[in-house]
């Protein structure tokens, strides 16, 4: 998912996706008595091509009120086509769109189940046709019907986002892209509907043609981009969320933008035709750009509406004994989807120099500077997350995400590769100089002096954060490590939504930065290769490309994972950590009234 | 005599009637006031008032912390940036400990930096700023009063345009958005700063910011002043025997109005300190690594509940120095004024 954690706030946000943790690396070990859930092995999302709804009740669950969900943050629109964020992504596949597959959530593990489609796909022999049939009786918000010609309309409409939402639409529908790889289908707007990639051959079906296999074509299913809209009620732009039509239990009332979202129950949602969602609560308010240490401390109070209130922001160390204490049942953490990693420049940096920085690299310094606690993340050796089938636990040394680093060691191997006193290795990266809280400045003067400490030259370029996020995705910059993207989150649960996006050519191709700045052909091609494998035989051979990548090249260092925190108030109930999207189960949760 | 544009009737309040050649106040033997400069009546007035004095010991306490900061914290066995990690705890991010004889006011939060270290040295910049901008706004200030009154007509005009103009921008408004701009100019084309070029750049850019927008009040009421002393007899004296319009505005003028500049720069000093916290509070500021009291207060609020050591020295510094340095204005004021003497 790009390097898009909008959701992520307080300190992780304000450093731009920089901060990590000094601790033991079970996850359980380091949250005390406090819930774990989506749990911390492996989860592979099984699929269940049979499941019919209703969705099972929840226990106990009791209906009616309002869920208020107050972050720091703020979705830019509400748009399903355009969405590839973590918060507009999670209110929109849970609560108002409906898409052709969705996720249950079954004992805190994801499966993925038919949504709209009566089943997961049916692939043609050769892997190249994916055919899906509708539900009968589904109907949008206004009562509509839906037909799956919005569904193939819908679809042809993501290709005109492809600047903020996902791409693997262009990489693997036929007709997307020309011979040189450049997209050349941008949406119904300006190429017309004439779309080799997509069609609907009747009301009920849906047929993507592919240009290559896409064995986790089903999980792409489940976002957004392929729930209905119909052609006639859309406004060719993002306006078009403000007052989006859904299939979900619930719709929009209001949409203000960067302030406040409110949705109500939808009437047309039949729960007899969703395995997946459901209706317990008369309604949602999300509320953006809220201070997330007084939504917080409110929210360990619960005094009148604050009982009702969740916060998926990062807890604040000043509340840390709380949560882990006294508070401790009104708090859930549990593994996110995204791995955060120190990036180099394999061009830039000499393999050498690039081994002598992980050495010395000061993880535990910079995480206490961060604020980074256990709570917020565990520190992480691979690229491939441990949630991810198929991942490999191994560890590099200088590659752990823990420790202070060996200015020593690092020095000699300096020496060893001819730089020393006089003719120091120049590190160069860009820093946020403006961030209210200091927390960017403060990481970034950490790790400036533990790296002087060790032998290198260091340039530290500072900026406003607005502007870093273009500066680091620059590929010709002044800079040599630090460089964009600072993670990854991965978009479904297979390492096909990891690797290619990261270290593929076709970033440095279009002028964007990848991990290392990686355009290595036997890199590409070991890639081509594992995605042709069977889903099934995929993913332990993701696991040994995560070890080969790191041993081989050294393009990046794995940091920490993240972690989902959800603190809420005493009448709010079952909060589910999906650990595929480090969200919770919003539609799962009821409160007391 | 005509009132300048904007000038203001509480003004004239500050107005020094006495002049050398003309005591206008009663004179009293007792008072021994006669045959004695403003100056030196108000150096005994302050001299006997208790506030003025104990004011003075605070700001001479901060002037010499500021001074003697690197002394300091030898003393305490520290330096100023040293990242004391193995200090904070990797649960939380706060200080495994409270204030002891290695660090007499605690380690910072997350970095463990040495906060009486943070604390020392941040009292400089807020000190020389507040002073050198003091300094040269009163300068400036002094030098095209002195102009506008004495020359008037178009310089006049120039000027007193000049102040409505500078008079009806909204200072902070302004230097948010200016200084990123004016750091930007000082930036060789193609070429990026580092934190510490940035923090020097920032430094002087306070300072002439505040001294750009400070002059305005003094130039004022030095114009306003300078238009009711011209017309006086020894003023037109000097002018019938030929003495130089230069010497004039310094050895006439300027002398009659030790009083007022002295309370405009005394008020000015608390005001451009609490300046420069402010803007390093907002950010606008000194960026790290550089000390300033304004950024520790900044990074410091959110961590309260938990930990308030860390909020306190740089607070209390500050109420108690633009206290202090306001008291003393106030006195400095007063023994100042003739309507006040006692």
């Amino acid at each position: 998912m790009r390097a898009t954690i909008v959701r992520a706030v307080g300190v992780a946000a304000s450093i731009g996706l920089i901060a990590a943790c000094a601790a033991p690396s079970n996850n359980a070990g380091t949250s005390g008595n406090t819930k774990t859930t989506g749990s911390g092995g492996t989860i592979a999302a099984p699929l269940d091509p049979t499941a019919k709804g209703p969705a099972p009740e929840v226990a106990g669950a009791k209906k009616g009120g309002i869920l208020t969900v107050s972050y720091a943050t703020a979705p830019s629109d509400m748009d399903p086509s355009a969405q590839f964020y973590q918060d507009s992504g999670i209110i929109m596949t849970r609560l108002t769109q409906r898409s052709l597959t969705s996720f249950v959530t079954r004992d805190g593990n994801q499966v993925l189940v038919p949504d709209l489609a009566t089943d997961l796909g049916r692939v043609s022999g050769d892997g190249l046709t994916w055919t899906f049939t509708l539900k009968d009786g589904i109907k949008y918000s206004d009562g509509s019907p839906v037909t799956a010609g919005d569904i193939a309309y819908a679809v042809k409409r993501s290709f005109a986002f492809t600047d903020t939402g996902p791409t693997y639409q262009v990489d693997f529908l036929k007709g997307a892209k020309d011979a040189k790889g450049d997209q050349v289908y941008k949406g119904p707007w300006e190429s017309g509907e004439n779309f080799a990639g997509v069609d609907a051959p009747d009301a009920k079906t849906v047929v993507f043609h592919l240009e290559k296999r896409w064995e986790t074509l089903p999980y792409f299913a489940a976002f957004s981009q392929t729930s209905p809209i119909p052609k006639a009620k859309e406004t060719k732009n993002r306006d078009y969320g403000n007052n989006a039509v859904g299939t979900g239990p619930y719709k929009i009332k209001s949409f203000t933008q960067g302030s406040e979202l409110v949705l109500e129950k939808n009437t047309f949602w039949d729960p007899a035709t969703d395995p997946s969602r459901h209706q317990y609560l008369d309604g949602y308010v999300f509320k953006f750009g809220q201070d997330s240490i007084k939504v917080q401390q409110g929210i360990l109070a619960s005094n009148g509406p604050d009982a009702t209130t969740l916060s998926w922001d990062s807890v604040d160390a000043s509340l840390i004994d709380q949560v882990t204490g006294a508070k401790a049942s009104q708090f859930v953490t549990g593994p996110s989807s995204c791995v955060i990693a120190v990036n180099m420049d394999t061009r830039k940096i000499p393999l050498a120099v690039r081994k002598a920085v992980a050495i010395a690299f000061p993880f535990d310094d910079i995480n206490k500077a961060a604020g980074a606690t256990p709570l917020s993340q565990t520190p992480a050796s691979t690229l491939v997350p441990p949630q991810i089938p198929g991942h490999l636990d191994f560890k590099i040394e200088g590659m752990t995400g823990t420790g202070n680093g060996d200015p020593v060691k690092a020095k000699a191997m300096l020496a060893a590769a001819g730089y020393g006193p006089g003719k120091e290795f120049q590190l160069v990266w860009y820093y946020t100089d403006d961030d209210p809280s200091n927390v960017a400045q403060q990481v970034n003067q950490v790790r400036k002096t533990k790296l002087m400490a060790a032998g290198f030259k260091v340039k530290d370029i500072g900026v406003a954060g607005k502007d870093r996020r273009t500066l680091i995705a620059k590929i010709d910059g002044p800079h040599n490590m630090l460089q964009s993207p600072a993670g990854w989150c991965f978009d479904w649960p297979s390492a096909d939504s990891i690797f290619p996006p990261t270290v593929s050519s076709t970033q440095i191709k279009a002028g964007g930065s990848n991990w290392g700045d990686l355009a290595d052909p036997k890199v590409d091609s070991e890639m081509a290769r594992i995605q042709a494998l069977p889903i099934a035989e995929q993913g332990p051979e993701w696991g040994k490309f995560d070890k080969w990548l790191l041993e081989t090249y050294v393009p990046v260092l794995p940091w920490y994972n993240d972690k989902s925190n959800f603190l809420f108030g005493t009448k709010v109930h079952n909060v589910i950590n999906d650990a595929n999207h480090g969200m919770p189960v919003l539609d799962a949760i009821w409160v007391d009234q | 005599m005509s009132l300048g544009p904007g000038m203001s009737a509480d003004l004239a309040s500050l107005t020094v009637d006495a002049d050398p050649t003309e005591p206008t106040a009663p004179a009293k033997d007792s008072d021994r006031q006669h045959g004695r400069s403003p100056s030196q009546i108000a150096w005994d007035r302050l001299k006997g008032d208790k506030i003025a004095i104990t004011s003075l010991g605070i700001v001479v306490f901060f002037v010499l912390v500021a001074v003697f900061a690197p002394l300091l914290v030898k003393l305490e066995g520290e330096k100023l940036n040293v990242y004391h990690s193995d200090l904070i705890s990797a649960m939380d991010t706060y200080p495994i400990i409270g204030a002891n004889t290695a660090h007499w006011f605690g380690v910072e939060p997350r970095t463990g930096r040495d906060l009486f270290a943070v604390w020392a040295y941040g009292a400089r910049p807020s000190l020389i700023i507040g002073f050198a901008a003091a300094t040269l706004s009163t300068i400036v200030g002094i030098t095209l009063g002195l102009l506008a009154g004495y020359l008037g007509g178009k310089v006049d005009k120039v000027i007193g345009w000049t102040i409505d103009l500078l008079l009806s921008l909204p200072l902070l408004v302004v230097v948010l958005a200016v200084v990123p701009v004016i750091q930007q100019r000082f930036t060789p084309a193609g070429e990026t700063l580092t934190a510490e070029q940035k923090s020097g750049i920032r430094f002087y850019v306070l300072i002439a910011i505040l001294v750009f927008f400070g002059w305005i009040g003094l130039a004022r009421l030095i114009r306003g002043e300078v238009f009711s002393l011209r017309e006086r007899e020894f003023v037109q004296a000097a002018k019938v025997i030929g003495v130089k319009t230069r010497h004039i505005l310094f050895k006439e003028i300027l002398p009659n109005l030790v009083g007022p500049i002295i309370v405009s720069a005394s008020i000015a000093v608390p005001a451009y300190i609490t300046y420069e916290a402010t803007l390093s509070y907002l950010g606008a500021g000194l960026v790290e690594p550089t000390p300033s009291w304004g950024r520790t207060v900044s990074n410091a609020q959110n961590a309260y509940a938990r930990y308030p050591l860390f909020l306190w020295p740089p607070v209390l510094s500050i109420a108690s120095l633009v206290l202090a340095l306001t008291l003393l204005g106030e006195a400095i004021r007063d023994a100042f004024d003739p309507n006040t003497r006692r």
